[in-house]
């Protein structure tokens, strides 16, 4: 150990993360394999005082669950639909069992004779292979909730992977309450969680009777706010410490205990991220720079590392993907969300850091999840950057089998029908040119891969397809070289390929955000291409330029569009074409 | 294993500080005050309950180096240019001015020579903390006396910084050492200066430019390159060792430095706002750890001096200040409210006496540092009834100061946004919307947080400003409480929600929303017109599907616009000429 003081250990620190991110930004990897990088680094150099910088790096932990905490209690937590969270726990477990199970395997295999020389000092108990079942099952969204702001995306398959995410995240809490009870045995859980459910009792009393007066105390000053919602952070902690529970059970609650995020602290709650980015970075840093270099045992860390990865980025994707076929979903949008879950989650790096701090890990198994996850992560980063291939290459082989209908009445087509619109996604867009297209008497079809759409499309629409736009049996069911015209409501780079390819035969209407996108649709033969702003913004410059014209006063202009609004609170429904 | 819990020092004086701060708040004094009393109260001057640890050495430290970086950030060339050279004459002499008068105060007092200097030394400057904050809180920190005081107040920054950085090379054996150390220091200071410049010229651009849309990597980045000055500044010696030279660089001077090059580009004022919190989170333990080494005893060996001196230094430094000002011919109320404002004695005289008391051997004794830390509490808390009041004070005073009444005062000048255009996010909806604006308004400024798109708003000849409009510093630079038209194309609610909370009845509100329920919300809250941008799109797209199914060249024809604009694929085409748009 180097004598270095923490302040130039932090800078070096950051000095390395810096050019790293960098990078990593310039090959389009994400920023916490990057920081995990950092870490390991820096590590090797020998400056980092493993003790101090835990503790610094347990204030991101803490961070990042109490930041968590209070997004679930203050946004509307969303209904989850009950076969996504079918997946999520049956995904969960079969993946916690297949790690615990490898886990097992090395571990007896380790004890054989031939292998003395190469084994680890501590026997690979059950209990260490629990935690490697852990970080298998795991693929949480905390830090992808928090860190990145997750493209606001309208296709199945990434509104499916973030439901399952925070159905993890949820599995993920109670695990830790569980972890932080020292041992699996019964007792220490009850304890434990009486603990666990006291700070939480004592949050919601905070939350309803102290903190108003916080509030009123503190009114006027973001500063005099932020550092009371710090310090109730740190209080919290510092009871659970005196506890002996874990901190991340303290900072759950005191998520619970800060009211809900009015306008008027919005500076207060930017400030608490900015803190808890410091800290989270100093968090992933410090847990690469755990990691010693070379590996020591190497055989067993890397096989337990290695078989980690082929459980995450391999494994996982065929039984998420294979559940989400079984439950309804098409296998395109059940291959994508698969890859979209295949790394190990963050979550899981935070349980193994606690496991590591309580003494439940030993550090060879610490490592291998460390390394699994920073590895994973990267991996995780090429599959979601080429996931319409990777399914392209997969279902070319043939390997998907077929299409897979569960439903008899899957399409409702009339066998003769021609000179029809294609309709793609029964979204809110949808839904209006379905209505517009029965008022005209011009025969349609709608194509929807989403099964919770599939009651209105029974209901609503005279004929239909329900499945994967893509496939070819849905072209030939829905007749689409003999249709008119083709709108996609969809906003998928895949579909909008696909569609554009029957471009020269028929009019093709796709849909994009993007402006220059929109130009390279237009050369490849799109009819028209729907930019929801241009359009909207048509519409728009009307009613300002009346306002602007004296035409109307700005009283009168929102008597009227208040008047619309009522008009336009039509029941939304969900499908793939608006989220 | 490793056994770590989280440090009880840490949590108690975090949870202390800020229950006393709180309080302090309720009291209407300023926070450090607060954090400076949890110290005296918790340390050994009072219950004795905490210790300096590592941790919190370490984050005072980062407190500091955070304060010197975020008012580093600040310091936009272009935006203090115009008032350099006031600033400069009345800043320089003030100093020397005070300085002496803190010295020869100290010298009558039982002090030594050498203790008086550091005293002279400590004295001269006014709380940038203090003041700063008092400005903001009432509204007048882009007044004229607000801006010429925050001028000052930096010239004495990069006074206090080269001090620093002498007294990190120890004491000096004589003129000629003292000379030399500052003539090292001059030289690192500037060569670390160029270095900083040349980057913010050359490598920072194209860097922060790729950088700068993803907030959090933005924001780990900067921090990487403060800690990348903070690093060679703190480690000069070691760097410098084998080449035989003797140096020492401050590791707020890097600090400084590291944020000067960063608030030259035009993201800096978007980072103020992410690293504010940090700094107040590290300050607070800055602080409350400066009374920690104190013994009671220390902190009030000299209080009488101090009562004495801090009553004489408040009066002296309005009088030197209402000179200055009015030898700068600015007008009365400008002098008056400018000088009041500035009486304390700042923390950074406290930052300076702790390093002479830290300087190896020491130049000043704890209970010297106790009697500094005295005087500035004293005349801070002191200094901010002025300010709250210095306008009825004005009022009082005004006819005793007639015969300084300047013929031809300094005019204030005007930059302010008044009746203004403030168009927050910029997309197809804003662009179009721009384009019929600027008909009506003069002055239009668009906030935005895409590097891409402030670039194209600033080649279309609007102002703008980079930034997250959540942060309060972006909405007060646009001016959103006085503006007459407010056009919000991002569909954030919260962003939109702050918005009309800052609005007044009289401003004109469009803003977009996601979905009717918030829409209706956001009528609720007072908005004008709420664009249901997929609602609108819908509608025009009807329209346009009617005409392909009646009539196709009639379809053609309306689309024809869109179809040109598709077709030139720019994000942001020249706003002035959109060829045959239906708004020409």
């Amino acid at each position: 150990m180097t004598d270095v003081a923490l302040l130039t250990a932090l800078a070096i620190l950051f000095v390395v993360v810096g050019p790293l991110l960098l990078v990593a930004k310039g090959l389009g990897l994400s920023l916490i394999p990057s920081l995990i990088l950092a870490g390991l680094l820096v590590g090797q150099l020998d400056v980092i005082e493993e003790e101090i910088m835990l503790e610094l790096a347990r204030l991101g932990i803490a961070f990042l669950v109490f930041t968590f905490s209070v997004q679930i209690h203050t946004e509307r937590v969303r209904t989850v639909v009950s076969n996504t969270e079918i997946v999520a726990i049956v995904q969960a477990v079969v993946l916690g069992a297949l790690g615990i199970l490898f886990a097992i395997v090395v571990g007896v295999t380790l004890e054989l004779e031939a292998l003395a020389d190469v084994g680890l000092d501590e026997p690979l108990t059950v209990e260490q292979a629990l935690f490697v079942g852990i970080a298998a099952a795991l693929s949480s969204s905390i830090v992808g909730t928090t860190l990145f702001t997750r493209s606001q995306s309208d296709i199945v398959h990434d509104y499916l992977s973030s439901e399952i995410d925070s159905f993890n995240d949820l599995l993920a809490v109670i695990l830790l309450l569980v972890v932080s009870a020292g041992a699996f045995a019964l007792d220490p859980v009850a304890t434990q969680l009486g603990y666990g459910v006291m700070l939480i009792a004592a949050a919601i009393v905070i939350n309803r009777y102290l903190f108003g007066i916080i509030d009123r105390l503190a009114r006027g000053s973001d500063e005099a706010m932020l550092i009371s919602i710090v310090a109730l952070l740190i209080g919290f902690l510092a009871t659970a410490e005196f506890l002996e529970t874990s901190i991340v059970v303290g900072a759950f609650a005191a998520g619970i205990a800060v009211r809900d995020k009015p306008v008027e602290y919005s500076e207060v709650f930017n400030g608490l991220t900015s803190i808890q980015e410091f800290f989270v970075a100093i968090f992933f840093a410090t847990v690469g720079a755990l990691v010693t270099l070379p590996l020591d045992p190497f055989v067993p860390v890397a096989t337990l590392a290695l078989g980690l990865v082929v459980l995450t980025v391999v494994i996982k994707p065929i039984v998420t993907g294979a559940l989400l076929v079984y439950t309804g979903y098409d296998r395109r949008s059940a291959t994508l969300t698969g890859l979209d879950l295949d790394h190990v989650g963050e979550f899981s790096v935070i349980v193994a850091i606690e496991a590591l701090v309580l003494g439940l890990l030993i550090e060879p198994v610490f490592e291998a999840i460390i390394l699994a996850a920073a590895v994973s992560m990267i991996l995780s980063n090429l599959t979601h950057t080429y996931d319409d291939e990777i399914y392209g290459f997969v279902a070319g082989r043939g390997w998907l089998g077929q299409p897979y209908h569960d439903v008899d009445d899957w399409n409702s087509v009339p066998d003769d029908i021609s000179d029809h619109v294609v309709i793609v996604g029964y979204g809110r867009q949808g839904r209006r040119l379905v209505a517009f297209c029965e008022e005209l008497d011009q025969s349609y079809v709608v194509i929807e891969n989403n099964p919770q759409a599939l009651p209105d499309l029974r209901t609503d629409c005279d004929a239909y397809v329900f499945g994967d736009a893509i496939e070819p049996e849905t072209a030939d069911v829905s007749n689409l070289e003999e249709a008119r015209l083709v709108i996609s409501t969809a906003e998928s780079k895949s579909l909008t390929e696909y569609f554009l390819s029957y471009a020269d035969t028929v009019d093709v209407i796709v849909r994009t955000r993007e402006l220059p996108m929109a130009a390279e649709l237009i050369e490849r033969g799109a009819t028209y291409v729907i930019v929801p702003d241009l359009l909207a913004a048509d519409q728009l410059a009307d009613s300002l330029e009346a306002l602007l014209n004296g035409e109307y006063d700005s009283d009168e202009l929102r008597t009227e569009s208040m008047r619309e609004l009522d008009l336009e609170r039509a029941p939304p429904s969900r499908s793939s074409a608006d989220r | 294993m490793v056994d770590v819990g989280l440090a009880s020092e840490v949590a108690f004086i975090l949870v202390a500080a800020a229950f006393v701060g709180v309080l302090a708040v309720r009291l209407g004094q300023p926070t450090i005050i607060g954090y400076i009393l949890t110290g005296v109260v918790i340390g050994p001057v009072g219950l004795g309950l905490v210790e300096p640890s590592v941790i919190t050495e370490t984050m005072a430290e980062l407190g500091l180096a955070f304060l010197l970086f975020l008012l580093g950030i600040k310091m936009r060339f272009d935006e203090i240019r115009h008032l350099i050279a006031p600033i400069v004459k009345i800043s320089v002499p003030q100093m020397a001015a005070i300085g002496l008068v803190g010295f020869g105060l100290a010298v009558t007092l039982p002090f030594s020579f050498e203790v008086a200097v550091i005293i002279g030394l400590a004295v001269m400057y006014s709380s940038t903390a203090v003041v700063i904050k008092m400005l903001n809180d009432k509204g007048e920190a882009t007044s004229l006396h607000g801006k010429i005081d925050v001028g000052v107040l930096l010239a004495q920054d990069i006074v206090v910084v080269i001090i620093l950085a002498v007294l990190a090379a120890g004491r000096p054996e004589g003129a000629a050492d003292i000379a030399a150390t500052l003539a090292i220091v001059m030289v690192l200071v500037t060569v670390t200066a160029v270095v900083a410049i040349t980057a913010s010229k050359y490598v920072l651009p194209p860097l922060f430019r790729r950088i700068a849309d993803d907030t959090t990597l933005f924001f780990l980045v900067a921090i990487s390159w403060l800690f990348l000055f903070v690093l060679v500044s703190d480690q000069i010696d070691v760097l410098l060792a084998p080449f035989g030279v003797d140096a020492y660089l401050s590791v707020e001077m890097g600090a400084f430095l590291a944020g000067l090059a960063i608030a030259q580009l035009p993201y800096s004022k978007d980072l103020q706002g992410r690293v504010n919190p940090l700094t107040d989170l590290f300050v607070m333990v800055f602080f409350v750890s400066v009374a920690l080494d104190f013994e009671a005893s220390d902190l009030l060996a000299y209080w009488q001096e101090a009562v004495v001196v801090a009553a004489v230094l408040m009066v002296v430094k309005f009088v030197v200040f209402f000179t200055l000002f009015n030898w700068q011919q600015f007008d009365l109320e400008t002098s008056f409210l400018g000088s009041v404002g500035m009486i304390q004695v700042s923390e950074f005289g406290i930052v300076i006496a702790v390093a002479a008391a830290e300087s190896d051997p020491p130049f000043i004794g704890q209970a010297e540092l106790g009697f500094i830390t005295l005087l500035a509490l004293m005349t801070m808390s002191v200094s901010v009834y002025f300010i709250q009041y210095n306008r009825e004070l004005f009022e009082r005073v005004e006819p005793y100061l007639s015969r300084w009444e300047q013929s031809d005062p300094v005019e204030p000048a005007d930059t302010e946004y008044r009746d203004h255009v403030v168009v927050v996010g910029y997309d197809e909806i804003a662009r179009r919307a721009l384009r019929i604006l600027e008909d009506q308004y003069d002055e239009i400024v668009v906030v935005d947080r895409n590097v891409e798109h402030i670039e194209a708003i600033e080649d279309a000849g609007y102002d703008v400003l980079f930034g997250d409009f959540r942060y309060e510093k972006i909405r007060k630079d646009a001016g959103v409480k006085y503006a007459d038209f407010v056009f919000s194309s991002s569909d954030q609610l919260e962003i939109n929600e702050i918005l009309l909370g800052e609005t007044t009845a009289e401003t004109t509100v469009f803003v977009e929303a996601k979905t009717a329920k918030e829409a209706e919300r956001l009528y609720e809250l007072g908005a004008q017109y709420v664009i249901l941008a997929p609602q609108l799109g819908v509608a025009q797209f009807i329209q346009y599907l009617e005409s392909y199914f009646e009539d196709r060249p009639t379809f053609d024809r309306e689309i024809a616009a869109d179809m040109e604009l598709l077709r030139s694929g720019q994000l942001f085409p020249d706003v002035t000429d959109r060829p045959g748009g239906d708004d020409d």
